[in-house]
């Protein structure tokens, strides 16, 4: 059996077919900063005290909504292969995001999504 | 790029299954001819509602339709609301590959927004959409890259 990986959830991302007025309910409502001031445009919410940043996706016309969380790791791609062993499916590839974030996306093998993460620098 | 519509006869009288836009309005126009031989490329422009110039960029891929346009001409065609979004969808994936085979390509949704004329969260739906297909692969900051050229071609 191999060790399990340290891979804290540091990031959360709800996946919206109106992200805009997602956004504009967790704001007015929670209070949420929310800024989108980056290359894809990502909604990113910042991380309250005692909280974790999180952001918002945008999802295609009458797909199903729902909430992600990310795990930050050494190595995405060694991570996604030992998930992968485990059970797992890749939805999203290893992906080099434009701010230098290395990202993919996967299924447990409860068809539950799940995201990795390799923060840049 | 190929909508995901069910494969059965749509009301403009085509199978439906894998038609980009401009391959439904080739394929409709073709039909109506069938029936009527003088049915007119303006006859058909002017009950899309669109001009007749338009017709003939959309008819040869070298224009992406807008949201908007996508919705008209698919209520004009007589397409259900999802085959509509499936056609949106398409047509904005279609505009994003072009962007990205441009040589002044900038792996920047906003910049992929700009030239497409797409909003931003469509642009992002179409990236996401590519990753997913394994159709885009981004392996650096600035390397991204179609592994279908022909995701960009009309």
């Amino acid at each position: 059996m191999n060790t399990p990986l340290a891979a804290p959830v540091t990031h959360w991302q709800i996946l919206s077919t109106d992200p805009a007025r997602t956004a504009s309910f967790y704001g007015r409502v929670f209070g949420w900063q929310i800024s989108a001031d980056n290359a894809m445009g990502y909604r990113e919410v910042a991380a309250a005290p005692g909280g974790i940043r999180g952001g918002i996706w945008p999802l295609p016309p009458g797909a199903p909504g729902g909430v992600q969380l990310f795990m930050t790791v050494p190595d995405v791609a060694a991570s996604a292969a030992a998930a992968v062993a485990e059970g797992a499916s890749v939805i999203v590839p290893v992906t080099a995001l434009p701010d230098g974030d290395v990202m993919a996306v996967l299924l447990d093998p409860l068809g539950q999504p799940f995201g990795l993460v390799q923060k840049h620098g | 790029m190929r909508t995901t519509f069910g494969a059965r006869p749509g009301p403009a009288g085509h199978k439906l299954g894998a038609m980009s836009l401009h391959q439904l309005l080739t394929a409709t126009l073709a039909r109506r001819r069938a029936v009527n031989p003088a049915y007119s490329l303006r006859a058909f422009a002017q009950s899309l509602g669109v001009h007749h110039a338009t017709l003939v960029r959309l008819m040869g891929g070298r224009t992406v339709a807008k949201a908007g346009c996508v919705q008209r001409l698919g209520r004009r065609l007589g397409l259900a609301d999802a085959e509509i979004q499936q056609l949106g969808l398409s047509e904005a994936r279609r505009g994003v590959c072009r962007a990205i085979t441009r040589r002044d390509f900038r792996p920047d949704s906003r910049w992929l927004a700009a030239v497409t004329g797409l909003p931003l969260d469509a642009v992002n739906v179409a990236l996401q959409r590519l990753l997913v297909d394994r159709m885009l692969v981004m392996r650096g900051r600035r390397d991204w890259q179609l592994q279908n050229p022909l995701e960009a071609q009309p």
